[in-house]
């Protein structure tokens, strides 16, 4: 064995460009797969971190239906706003806070126009133990929705801006009750939102959880119960254990049933991901291919020399095989090496984006994973054995004599 | 018992689509320690009988014998065993493997063996065979680094390791210069004449053929035994 490890590499080295070339098409191809990996994995958690933490909780509960017919904003089906159900739900293993909210459709007016919004009543306190990402949504010129401002009110950047309206002015806000009763109240604006999505900029309405009551007609009633959970690992055992426990008449959905579009979103990511690796792997394939092939074009009177003094085809294949699979593991190590380095830096460093829809900038974290970087290695040893394969077995056929008789 | 037998031996080969007969019917043996050389015009069938000779190709019909055993329609894998094993190459244009140095060159044929010596022994034989072939002082230069002269006994030498019972050598001079080539033919009468080592030439070249013992002739496809004047 060892003499063919020292001709393989004796192999790769006597065309040192060609080979150094090919090994740093594998390297590169390794350790940018290995860093795409794990920047697109990175800004995977900073998406989902995005959604549980500043929108819509790890789980919510609702009443039995309200999901399938969420677009009308239902508030016939509507749950307490304490007792039995929402202490089940708070005292439910895993979970590790519960926020109350009313979700409803209204009208916002300033006396010359009126303009649709999506509103939500919350109680300040508990919302920001649930998603604590809530208060980087207002800016500093103002405030969040408070518990000590019964009307303080924080519109979309967007929406106040088509009013003209700043904090500490007035506007009236229109809405249809549970029982179909229409009711107007004022509001006071306190805040404006910096508007992670370009909607939720031009739609969105906050106000105090009892403002929202007394608006509605639903005093202690709300639609929904946000939660959070311990750890975001264990997402769907605590989704599982909490709707045993609330039992038939309420349904728990997770946050990528909530947001099915952003959970397309993160799979779409992945596909994406898969398919710049995919890319890249066949162009080292490729180059493994063109250099092996090269290599024995350039040695045909060599390998007839060898056969004609006893060696076996299966020799001449291995022979070969070895030199691609010497190349793969050296390509795919360095690669490791340089992917899992740029990862650990900049896991550190964090990279600043802005996700398409939004105007907040976001610091991804890529996360540097030793299994990935292993299967990473593997595939390049894999893909540079495959792609030798041919070249090897053209070599392996040659017939001693007409290699022999080459010049 | 000869050495090698033939026994009508054909060789056809398609070149285009017309069959080419390159060996039509060719008889002969070969005794042990002969210096034999077969001689003939270019597209006489002399490398095509080599070639068969030294397994590096099979017959199409007719018998080969060597050492006694049918070797002319062996598969390829036994087929390397056999050149491995018994027979020995020295070609014109050298052909050494350009990055083994001449030690390595010398013990390569032993080292890809199924089952090989120990390493420690193959050196040892190759470096006396290189010592006896005059290479004592340039047995870790890689080929680029010798002469003409030094690289045929290089080639010389990997065809000695193995001891074969049979040195096939495809004209071995027409590379070299006169004096070289003296050198070299002195060296296989030597090993001839000193170990016994059995040497089939084809060659152009008279000095070689002024040298031999034997001399067989090759025409359109036929052998037939040559006289050689010079004995």
């Amino acid at each position: 064995m060892w003499t063919f490890l020292s001709l393989a590499f004796r192999g790769l080295v006597r065309n040192r460009g060609r080979s150094l070339l090919t090994l740093l098409a594998i390297t590169v191809g390794v350790g940018v797969v290995i860093f795409g990996s794990a920047f697109g994995e990175g800004v995977v958690d900073t998406m989902v971190q995005q959604v549980v933490n500043a929108r819509a909780g790890a789980l919510q509960v609702h009443r039995k239906g309200y999901m399938d017919s969420m677009d009308a904003a239902p508030l016939k089906l509507d749950l307490p706003d304490s007792g039995a159900v929402l202490e089940a739900t708070r005292s439910t293993p895993g979970v590790r806070a519960v926020t109350r909210r009313i979700r409803f459709g209204g009208m916002l007016n300033n006396g010359t126009r009126s303009s649709m919004v999506m509103g939500a009543g919350l109680d300040p306190v508990e919302e920001f133990a649930v998603c604590p990402d809530r208060r980087a949504e207002v800016p500093e010129t103002g405030t969040h929705v408070r518990a000590d401002a019964d009307h303080g009110a924080v519109l979309g950047g967007e929406l106040a801006r088509s009013y003209g309206v700043k904090p500490g002015d007035t506007l009236t806000v229109t809405a249809a009750g549970r029982e179909g009763a229409v009711n107007a109240l004022d509001i006071d604006v306190v805040g404006l939102t910096r508007g992670a999505a370009a909607l939720e900029s031009k739609r969105q309405l906050m106000v105090p959880l009892s403002h929202a009551q007394g608006l509605l007609g639903m005093p202690g009633r709300v639609t929904e119960y946000v939660v959070a959970v311990d750890d975001l690992r264990q997402l769907h055992d605590v989704q599982a254990r909490l709707s045993a426990r609330l039992g038939p008449e309420y349904e728990v959905h997770s946050w990528e049933q909530v947001m099915p579009f952003l959970y397309g979103t993160v799979g779409r990511m992945r596909m994406i991901l898969g398919g710049v690796s995919l890319v890249l792997f066949v162009m080292v394939v490729f180059g493994v291919i063109n250099t092996m092939l090269m290599s024995v074009y350039e040695r045909v009177r060599e390998i007839g020399t060898m056969l004609a003094v006893g060696m076996r085809r299966g020799q001449v294949l291995r022979l070969f095989l070895l030199e691609a699979a010497a190349l793969g593991l050296v390509g795919g190590g360095l690669g490791a090496v340089l992917g899992l380095a740029a990862t650990l830096y900049y896991s550190g460093a964090g990279i600043v984006i802005s996700p398409p829809g939004s105007v907040v900038q976001q610091v991804v974290r890529p996360e540097a994973s030793p299994a990935v970087a292993l299967a990473a290695v593997a595939v390049a040893m894999v893909g540079a054995l495959l792609a030798a394969a041919y070249p090897a077995a053209r070599a392996a056929r040659m017939n001693p004599v007409d290699a022999l008789r080459t010049v | 018992m000869p050495l090698i037998q033939l026994k009508d031996v054909h060789k056809e080969y398609l070149l285009g689509e017309n069959v080419v007969h390159a060996l039509k019917g060719v008889d002969m043996s070969v005794e042990k320690g002969e210096f034999t050389v077969v001689t003939g015009p270019s597209g006489s069938g002399k490398s095509t009988l080599l070639n068969i000779i030294g397994c590096l190709d099979r017959l199409t019909r007719g018998s080969y014998k060597l050492e006694d055993q049918e070797v002319g329609q062996t598969d390829f894998d036994e087929l390397a065993d056999v050149r491995n094993h018994k027979i020995g190459f020295i070609f014109q244009s050298f052909n050494l493997i350009p990055v083994l140095d001449v030690l390595e060159n010398v013990e390569f044929p032993c080292l890809i063996r199924s089952k090989p010596e120990p390493r420690k022994v193959i050196r040892e034989r190759a470096r006396q065979v290189a010592e006896d072939v005059g290479l004592g002082s340039v047995v870790h230069h890689r080929p680029d680094q010798l002469s003409g002269g030094q690289r045929q006994r290089v080639a010389i030498a990997r065809a000695l390791v193995t001891h074969p019972s049979l040195v096939l050598a495809d004209e071995p001079t027409a590379n070299l210069d006169s004096v070289t080539s003296n050198q070299i033919i002195d060296l296989m009468l030597k090993l001839n004449a000193d170990k016994g080592v059995t040497f089939l030439f084809s060659t152009h070249d008279p000095r070689v053929t002024k040298h031999a013992r034997r001399v067989l002739s090759i025409s359109d496809g036929k052998v037939s035994e040559g006289a050689n004047d010079s004995h």
